[in-house]
């Protein structure tokens, strides 16, 4: 089974095309530090220097989980805290994260405990995507995220991050950051269709 | 707030293939067999940034890199830009590798065995660097993780994509979808 058949808009084979499988998210807000980011009409957040970017109001009690779809130019060491009513989760040790990464013929792993978990590493004046999914934000239980990159034009890089926060809290948003150098580039967040 | 559809199915304006056959099904799929090669014309346009590329279900005549090239108005972009970074998990063992610069660079590998294959596709018709990124499922007798993370360093604006077997040829089908935005 491919990511598509588990998440895609048609039913499988033998079945019924019931609805879109995928629904795009428009935050209710967004807010940001640095340059610039804009929210499209149709949900797609631009952002242009930015070193903090936080959404309001993209995860709803219609979907369980969710998809960050994430392309970049800048942006080094993405973290993320959950967010609810505008107010970032920072609660110490509340973020466990398992980073797997391959770079040439290394590869090799770390678990961190943390107030932030990690979405994904890239580099300065380089593309990366991100496909990052986020399991059961606005449930009143633990979180869980998985992202799925690819970074560094001059090389080609691997750095994957499972990530949980233990707070039984529901979220209607997300703040991505970075302390290292800012962000460029564009998302948008599509709900799974349970 | 719901706002749209996730993803949207993106029809070719036209496929080419070196030898065998391919057409476009009427929901944008494209089904091919025994191809050497599979261009598709027109899948990444000005509407989307990010694309998912579902290949599934896929064989191959032998086993081989499954590679692929960016392509503009029907040319493959076949310069020494591509690098590919790979992450194998197979059994108690993982392993990784990176090649590059090359002037193609691969999905995965495939082999006879029925396979999937997730292709994550960042900013193609973006006129910037493009990364990729696929998820894989390969032997189907074993089960195996071959993941490749690819970048392409050119700041081109694709509009296609070509995709070929090292050697040999491949039957399955193909289906783009853009990411509402």
């Amino acid at each position: 089974m491919t990511l598509f058949h588990a998440l895609g808009p048609f039913a499988s084979s033998g079945g019924v095309v019931a609805a879109p499988g995928m629904v795009l998210m428009k935050p209710t807000s967004i807010a940001h530090s640095g340059t610039s980011a804009t929210l499209g009409a149709n949900g797609q957040v631009t952002f242009t220097g930015v070193t903090s970017l936080s959404l309001n109001g993209c995860f709803t009690a219609d979907f369980d989980n969710y998809v960050v779809s994430w392309q970049s130019t800048t942006g080094e060491q993405v973290n993320f805290r959950m967010r609810a009513s505008g107010t970032d989760n920072s609660t110490a040790s509340s973020y466990v994260r398992q980073q797997i990464a391959a770079s040439g013929t290394s590869v090799s792993a770390v678990r961190i405990t943390d107030d932030k978990g990690a979405s994904f590493l890239s580099a300065s004046t380089q593309a990366a995507g991100s496909w990052f999914s986020i399991y059961g934000p606005y449930l009143a239980q633990p979180t869980a995220t998985r992202g799925v990159n690819a970074w560094d034009s001059l090389n080609a890089r691997i750095n994957d991050q499972a990530c949980t926060h233990n707070q039984s809290t529901s979220y209607d948003g997300i703040t991505f950051f970075t302390n290292v150098t800012a962000m460029n580039g564009t998302l948008t967040v599509m709900g799974v269709r349970s | 707030m719901a706002a749209g559809d996730g993803l949207i199915s993106m029809t070719p304006t036209s496929i080419a293939v070196g030898s065998g056959t391919a057409s476009i099904n009427a929901d944008g799929g494209v089904d091919f067999s025994a191809v050497t090669s599979l261009s598709l014309n027109g899948v990444f346009t000005g509407d989307y940034d990010n694309y998912l590329i579902s290949i599934a279900p896929i064989t191959a005549s032998g086993t081989v890199g499954l590679r692929y090239t960016w392509r503009a108005l029907g040319t493959d972009a076949t310069g020494s830009d591509y690098y590919e970074q790979r992450i194998v998990a197979d059994g108690s063992s993982a392993t990784g590798a990176r090649n590059g610069p090359s002037t193609s660079t691969r999905i995965s590998t495939i082999s006879t065995g029925r396979q999937g294959y997730s292709f994550h596709a960042y900013g193609p018709y973006l006129a910037q660097p493009t990364a990729a990124r696929s998820v894989t499922i390969d032997s189907q007798s074993s089960a195996l993780i071959y993941d490749i993370a690819s970048t392409h360093g050119l700041s081109t604006s694709y509009d296609g994509i070509t995709i070929y077997p090292a050697s040999g040829t491949l039957t399955g089908t193909v289906h783009v979808f853009g990411y509402e935005e």
